[in-house]
């Protein structure tokens, strides 16, 4: 399912043989997150490298993790988007939402910078 | 050209869906694999969330009229339906005319039931999203909503309820001109 490590106060999230985020496993995905989060400040990266498409369960998934980090202080931005999930992003409207990374460096480094 | 299709309403259908879609030679001009994709999927699962306990298969029919420039969905179901009542947040439903059951009985009676609501026209009101972004109720039409020129949905539990989604290449055009009118009058 979903992988976690820590890079200094930041939890990379990674995808491992998911490449379709949708209703299959968003809600088990949006609980792990939950339990990620569980009300305290977290800086979290979504590794979306090897997701090719994405449903309105997985946006709601990413979405919720977005509100519920920031509620407490903390971010959620996502990195390695495929050109099909860009696409999706931009289908969704949510390109002003989403703070999105080319790289996982680049992404977690950007936490340093706030 | 149709193409035809029915699955079992679970989740682990899903899987098949897109084997599906990955085979289906639709038009690119007319609709990008990946807009159809999106479409199908949250068709499929609206359908399957609002079935209830509905063993019945659900249907997808997609009819392409690549001359003139039409595509048209249709998915079906025998559930509960799809629960209209419900908040619907950042869009609003149109109806669009009663629909009633006859029931004849020779000799004796003939009566009309409505079937209530009926049919309606989703429509995107507002900013797509605010701050209530993509809630657990009706986002499958909100995406789909981004995408097609119309969604319809037929109400008839337990019999047949359908969801129709439509996509006129030339109704696409004009949206995307009366769009850069509005962004470029600010």
């Amino acid at each position: 399912m979903i992988h976690t490590k820590k890079v200094n106060d930041v939890t990379v999230v990674t995808f491992d043989g998911i490449s379709h985020f949708d209703s299959r496993n968003a809600y088990r995905i949006k609980a792990e997150l939950k339990g990620m989060i569980n009300e305290r400040e977290s800086l979290i990266v979504m590794n979306l490298n090897g997701v090719d498409f994405i449903d309105s369960a997985g946006f709601g998934t990413i979405i919720s993790g977005l509100k519920s980090s920031k509620r407490y202080g903390g971010n959620l931005k996502l990195c390695n988007a495929s050109s099909n999930v860009m696409d999706l992003i931009d289908l969704m409207h949510l390109g002003s939402v989403l703070e999105i990374h080319t790289d996982e460096n680049k992404c977690v480094s950007s936490f340093s910078g706030n | 050209m149709f193409f035809i299709r029915s699955f079992c309403p679970s989740e682990q259908q899903l899987g098949g869906l897109h084997q599906w879609i990955d085979k289906l030679r639709v038009d690119e001009e007319l609709i990008s694999k990946l807009k159809l994709r999106l479409l199908l999927v949250e068709a499929f699962v609206n359908a399957y969330e609002s079935g209830g306990e509905s063993k019945e298969n659900i249907t997808i029919i997609i009819e392409q009229q690549i001359h003139e420039g039409h595509l048209n969905i249709m998915v079906t179901d025998n559930g509960r339906g799809f629960d209209i009542d419900g908040a619907f947040g950042n869009f609003e439903g149109h109806q669009l005319g009663k629909r009633f059951l006859i029931v004849a009985h020779p000799g004796v009676s003939l009566y009309a039931i409505p079937m209530s609501p009926n049919k309606l026209r989703f429509k995107l009101i507002g900013q797509p999203y605010d701050d209530q972004y993509l809630p657990e109720r009706n986002r499958g039409i909100l995406a789909m909503l981004n995408i097609a020129t119309t969604v319809e949905y037929q109400y008839c539990p337990f019999s047949n309820n359908y969801l129709k989604i439509s996509i006129s290449k030339e109704q696409e055009k004009q949206k995307a001109i009366e769009k850069s009118f509005q962004n470029f009058g600010g």
